[in-house]
């Protein structure tokens, strides 16, 4: 019933963008990528409490979406859910039609808006994975069966740009092997430093969502000064691409990269479909539509 | 050993604010290693009490006296005649301690001089840093030496998350990853086969709060409790 | 040494803080000898307790120096780099800095104690520091915990009990 799963088997290169929860429960800001842009995009990403902020749960979230018309991808942290919680989403999630999943260990809390919360990690991304498949397999993890066994279309993240590569390719391996349908990446702005990746690293067969992503001014600023902490890297041709002009223009020269990007991603082969972070804003994933031609 | 820090002097202060005569027990074991609660840190406490209670006008005797370990019964037994005349204590161990002195004194007021932190190691004069978080289920048999549960600030035991940066903590740029020092020791030793596999979720039963440890040559005498 | 006489404390007289000087022996002590030798002129307000390295004073006795009456204290040492056992001043200058927490929390004045540096031979940095100190503590007024006070001598005592123990 997965649009995206058909999508990823057909070669079909699925968009997937991502929507942005509320603070609050005024959702129609939410749901206005949902609304614009349904026939163009095959997903909808729904992240969970994303930075350890507190917003309006994914679950419910992802069942707006698909009210609104749109697919779900729904994201499921472990940092906020011991097992039982993890699986009772889960299976919650199956009852109301949501079947793509992407599993996360979860940004730590200290980073969040909510510092001084218990972080859980009752299961890691590795484990819980492990607990959707049981699910599906029709058992929970302590081994009691389940009455109707819940369908799902599982992914994972990987970080192309690792450093050190070494044990990042280890929980790699350790997803596919707990049974990870898809991967979708961390943010891709260094083509070469992700071609090198995919090459290396990833095997034959395995399903690649790209991230793109609409970097704000404010990230552009501090990339150019050398003190971006993240997992990916602005490379100084990008830095200055997108450099200067009111942030509202940043994002806009934002949105026109990452759809080239988008196409020459496409025209390599070098992913299977794209994950796009544009801010939950419909005319920025526009703009990135227009960019990209698809 | 286990590691401990004093509590704000002010917090101290008002705990024992309505009592006259305090009894400041100290503990000779782990928190006196780590500065927090030995015989010289109840003689400090003793000394900032007087001089505070001197500034505000008020009145009452400040005893002090350390023990071997207030984690043992036949170490705090004595304090029971010790602590007569006071009206309150404030114990220097760590919450073990604290716990099992008020036990002892029922009916008097215990109040804890410190905040306990951690099992941790001595890494040089006044620097402690966390080693151990007793969750019943060592695994550094297999991750090197490197505790995934304590050095991985989200004790995940299947690898890294994807927040390291450069070998750092995605909490802590000063800290190494926990996951990329593992594969880097298990590497070194042509061990990381041993990591290969997925660990299962953690199994946090054994875990029962507050645990029971019976030695396995005691258990004729105390399994009757159990 | 002129630093030594005991002050009678007299009712109507201006206030004359008593000031405790745990000093190191190599440095700081012999410049107070050379200044009382040469006759030079500094305000007797401090009792001066000898140390074989200011890495012996504890935190206990600058407590203590309070406890018993004292309205300053004041820790002299060797400079950076001189210390006859290579670091104890370092050590005691950690110490000071501590101790000032603590007096803080207390709610008592940091200021009413501090860490100098006196070479051996440099007799009139000691008339200084201690004029500086005595002009300190007359600002600050008597310490609050003694208002009456005991005598210097037994301020002094009180710390000497102390690091007998």
């Amino acid at each position: 019933m997965s649009k995206l799963k058909d999508a990823l088997a057909a070669g079909g290169f699925p968009l997937v963008v991502e929507v942005k929860p509320p603070k609050g429960v005024e959702v129609a800001g939410m749901l206005a990528p949902v609304t614009g842009l349904n026939g163009q995009v095959t997903a909808f990403g729904v992240p969970d409490n994303e930075h350890a902020r507190m917003r309006l749960s994914a679950l419910a979230a992802a069942r707006l979406v698909q009210e609104a018309g749109g697919e779900p991808l729904m994201l499921l942290t472990c940092r906020d859910r011991n097992r039982l919680a993890l699986e009772s989403d889960l299976l919650g999630a199956a009852a109301l039609g949501v079947e793509n999943l992407l599993l996360l260990s979860g940004d730590y809390v200290h980073q969040g808006d909510h510092p001084d919360a218990k972080p859980v990690y009752d299961a890691d991304s590795v484990q819980l994975l492990q607990l959707a498949r049981e699910l599906m397999a029709g058992r929970d993890s302590a081994g009691n069966p389940l009455k109707g066994a819940p369908t799902f279309f599982l992914g994972a993240v990987v970080i192309p740009e690792a450093q050190p590569l070494g044990p990042q390719r280890l929980k790699f391996r350790k997803k596919m092997e707990a049974g990870a349908d898809f991967f979708v990446t961390a943010p891709i702005f260094d083509l070469d430093r992700y071609r090198a990746f995919r090459r290396e690293v990833v095997p034959d067969g395995v399903k690649i969502l790209a991230c793109l992503k609409v970097s704000s001014a404010e990230e552009v600023e501090k990339a150019a000064r050398g003190e971006l902490r993240k997992v990916y890297t602005l490379p100084p041709a990008v830095i200055q691409e997108l450099s200067g002009g009111d942030p509202e223009e940043v994002l806009a020269k934002g949105a026109a990269l990452a759809g080239r990007l988008a196409r020459q991603l496409r025209s390599e082969k070098l992913a299977d479909g794209v994950y796009l972070k544009a801010k939950g804003r419909a005319d920025l994933a526009a703009a990135f539509l227009q960019a990209a031609g698809f | 050993m286990i590691i401990a820090e004093r509590k704000p002097f002010k917090e101290i202060q008002e705990m024992v604010a309505p009592y006259g005569n305090v009894l400041i027990v100290g503990c000779g074991t782990c928190v006196a290693v780590c500065l927090a609660g030995g015989e010289k840190e109840v003689g400090l406490l003793a000394a900032q009490l007087k001089l505070a209670r001197n500034l505000a006008g008020q009145a009452g005797r400040l005893g002090e006296i350390t023990v071997e370990r207030q984690c043992d019964r036949e170490f705090i037994e004595p304090l029971q005649e010790s602590a007569a005349d006071y009206e309150a204590v404030i114990s220097t161990a760590c919450g073990a301690g604290v716990q099992f002195l008020a036990a002892l004194l029922k009916e008097k007021p215990v109040f804890p001089a410190l905040n306990t932190t951690f099992i941790g190691v001595n890494e040089a004069a006044g620097h402690y840093t966390e080693r151990c978080r007793s969750c019943h289920q060592c695994y550094l048999g297999i991750t090197g030496g490197i505790c995934p549960v304590t050095m991985c600030t989200k004790g995940l035991l299947n690898g890294p998350c994807g927040g390291t940066v450069a070998g750092k903590c995605e909490v802590d740029p000063e800290r190494p990853c926990a996951w990329c020092e593992i594969y880097e020791r298990l590497e070194s030793q042509g061990r990381l086969g041993q990591i290969e596999a997925i660990l299962p979720l953690h199994p946090h039963s054994r875990t029962t709060s507050p645990g029971t440890v019976i030695h396995p040559a005691y258990l004729r005498r105390y399994a009757a409790h159990e | 040494m002129e630093a030594s006489k005991v002050i009678p404390t007299a009712p109507v007289a201006e206030f004359q803080p008593k000031i405790l000087a745990l000093v190191c022996t190599y440095c700081t002590y012999t410049a107070a000898d050379m200044a009382g030798s040469a006759r030079m002129q500094y305000p007797p307000t401090v009792r001066i307790v000898k140390y074989l390295c200011t890495g012996r004073i504890d935190i206990l006795h600058i407590l203590k120096a309070f406890e018993a009456g004292a309205d300053a204290v004041m820790v002299s040492g060797c400079e950076a780099g001189s210390c006859h056992f290579l670091e104890g001043n370092l050590r005691a200058r950690e110490r000071v800095e501590y101790a000032k927490k603590l007096l803080a929390e207390i709610g008592l004045e940091p200021e009413r104690l501090e860490m100098f540096e006196v070479a051996a031979s440099d007799a009139p940095k000691w008339v200084m520091v201690v004029r500086e100190m005595t002009e300190r503590v007359k600002k600050l007024g008597p310490s609050p915990l003694h208002r009456e006070g005991g005598s210097p001598a037994q301020v002094a005592a009180a710390v000497q009990r102390v690091v007998a123990q």
